[in-house]
């Protein structure tokens, strides 16, 4: 089934191409919503919101992009969007607490501990820490470049910016998050 | 090199900027010093982390899930339009029970106020003294004769 068949199929209704095209771009759909949420459930949900959402505004397909292209923008977006609302989430629930106990409770910035040894999930979340501290083109970029298989060319179609951008975009990313982490371990190891 | 100095220089020693003496002297620096190898050991340990990719899975019940979601929105969507159209047919009810009563009444009225206008005609002059006996001869008159 070509990207044209599948296109063309869903907007006529058909069940079978909508099936097809889950089948076919899930997994990649998956893991670049798990880049950016870093939760497998959190990732699955977004998913089928993308999914969802294909269904619903692939009347508006032109085909002027790929359609890998254009899951990838809807993946992203929706992404974003989710990390964003939990964020908010985030601070009014530390305000929430600080009001009722006068203390805040900050899940984000959890301390060091010097005496024990770090194991990579606590290092992944202080990586994911930093991550989220990047810019919005930084990140989109970086968390891209962190799929298996996908190109800086494609990269570039997804943010519809040059590929020297991207590669550009990949190195300040790489400097500040190791700018950041040596900024975390310099004040929690003494 | 002291600790204050070898933190200004980490960044350059990471992305290998120093030149061979101030690297030579970082090198050393960091044979006796536990804590500053501990900060370059675990910034390069984390930024491994970031080259290496988790990856997950596809889920065999993705499509099923999707296609029950599809279909639960459409039904909450016709609930939802349920739930907006009831009150209004409610109301619509009421008043055209409402109008249908109060004209019904109205017109009723106004028959039987015609009747007693149009149709009802005195016949004599002993009729309309029967009729409005009140105004003929007060209480008080009637009560103190005597037959």
């Amino acid at each position: 089934m070509t990207e044209q068949d599948i296109v063309s199929g869903i907007k006529s209704g058909d069940q079978k191409a909508f099936r097809f095209l889950v089948d076919k771009y899930q997994k990649m759909v998956l893991n670049t919503c798990f880049q950016f949420v870093k939760d497998e459930d959190d990732a699955k949900d977004l998913t089928q919101d993308v999914f969802i959402e294909v269904f619903d505004s692939i009347h508006k397909f032109r085909g002027d992009s790929k359609l890998m292209t254009w899951l990838y923008r809807i993946a992203v977006n929706k992404s974003l969007n989710f990390v964003q609302r939990n964020k908010r989430k985030r601070l009014f629930g530390n305000l929430e607490s600080f009001f009722s106990s006068g203390n805040f409770n900050d899940e984000s910035s959890d301390t060091y501990n010097a005496d024990k040894p770090l194991d990579d999930t606590e290092r992944s979340k202080y990586l994911y820490q930093a991550i989220e501290s990047l810019s919005q083109n930084q990140r989109i970029a970086f968390s891209l470049h962190n799929l298996d298989g996908i190109s800086y060319a494609q990269i570039a179609d997804v943010m519809n910016v040059s590929v020297s951008s991207v590669e550009s975009l990949i190195h300040r990313a790489k400097v500040n998050l190791q700018k950041r982490l040596l900024d975390f371990y310099k004040n929690n190891i003494e | 090199m002291i600790c204050k100095e070898v933190h200004k220089k980490m960044n350059s020693y990471l992305s290998e900027k120093l030149n061979k003496a101030t690297f030579n002297e970082f090198e050393l620096h960091l044979k006796d010093c536990a804590s500053c190898r501990q900060i370059i050991s675990e910034v390069k340990n984390t930024m491994t982390l970031a080259d290496r990719t988790e990856e997950l899975s596809a889920d065999p019940f993705m499509f099923t899930r999707i296609q029950a979601q599809i279909e639960n929105r459409s039904t909450e969507r016709n609930r939802s339009w349920q739930k907006v159209l009831q009150p209004i047919a409610v109301t619509m009810i009421m008043l055209v029970g409402l109008f249908a009563g109060v004209s019904l009444g109205s017109k009723y009225y106004n028959d039987s106020l015609q009747l007693n206008a149009n149709e009802y005609v005195l016949e004599s002059e002993d009729e309309e003294i029967y009729l409005n006996a009140l105004a003929y001869e007060s209480i008080e008159t009637f009560l103190l004769t005597d037959n």
